[in-house]
């Protein structure tokens, strides 16, 4: 990131993922995970913190300008843990942030949704993508040499 | 073209200096008291997550997108007093 390779990031994406992984009621875990009073917040408190900070260290700690975002409990549980906890936080939280320079992060976090799998965590440039644990370039894209001058729409 | 950065990390560790302190929190913390890295800004990244974080509840509350000054105002403490 630090040396550009990806030319100017616009785009990332903060992603987790749990397919049936809420704690208490998927049969395991603390009670406190899904209590508002005590836990703040579901999955995006959970888990996606580390994601998102994860992702704004990678983008230098940008500004945050803007949030739209959506929170959902919608899928079924142990009827008796339900109500012995008193679950009330979400299983998936959801985001769209503007930050400054143009940039936006897409965010989902999930403790449970039906899907098999979502991509991790990445961020997008004009050349290339950074997803934690890996850096991939456009095929036939190398660093570019001193003179070098983008020439946009010919990637 | 791919990188396999689990497969270049022998080389990493011993080519590059300091490279054992990004191998763990614990070990990166040593090194910055060592002097030898840089600590992180753990606590400035730590309040912009916890602004996108409030401010995606903030919205699904208010149905409606949300600026950052209005997360910050709206924000309530739930720290236990001490």
């Amino acid at each position: 990131m630090g040396q550009g390779l990806l030319g100017k990031p616009y785009h990332a994406w903060s992603v987790g993922f749990r397919r049936r992984g809420r704690p208490w009621v998927d049969g395991y875990g603390s009670i406190h995970f899904v209590q508002k009073e005590w836990a703040a917040g579901g999955a995006l408190f959970d888990m996606g913190v580390y994601h998102i900070a994860q992702i704004l260290y990678l983008l230098d700690n940008p500004q945050v300008l803007r949030i739209c975002g959506k929170t959902y409990q919608a899928i079924g549980m142990d009827a008796t843990r339900r109500d012995n906890s008193g679950y009330d936080v979400e299983e998936l939280g959801l985001g769209f942030v503007r930050l400054q320079d143009g940039l936006s992060l897409d965010i989902i976090e999930p403790w449970a949704i039906h899907l098999d799998k979502l991509d991790g965590s990445c961020i997008v440039g004009p050349k290339g993508r950074n997803s934690p644990g890996s850096i991939r370039l456009l095929p036939g894209l190398r660093r570019p040499g001193p003179g070098h001058v983008d020439q946009p729409g010919r990637l | 073209m791919s990188t396999n950065l689990d497969a270049f990390d022998q080389p990493l560790h011993d080519l590059r200096a300091n490279a054992s302190a990004y191998d763990s929190p614990q070990q990166h913390w040593v090194a910055a008291l060592q002097g030898r890295v840089l600590l992180l800004l753990t606590a400035e990244l730590a309040l912009n997550t916890m602004l996108i974080s409030e401010g995606i509840y903030l919205s699904d509350r208010l149905g409606r997108e949300v600026t950052s000054e209005e997360v910050q105002a709206l924000s309530q403490s739930t720290a236990f007093a001490l």
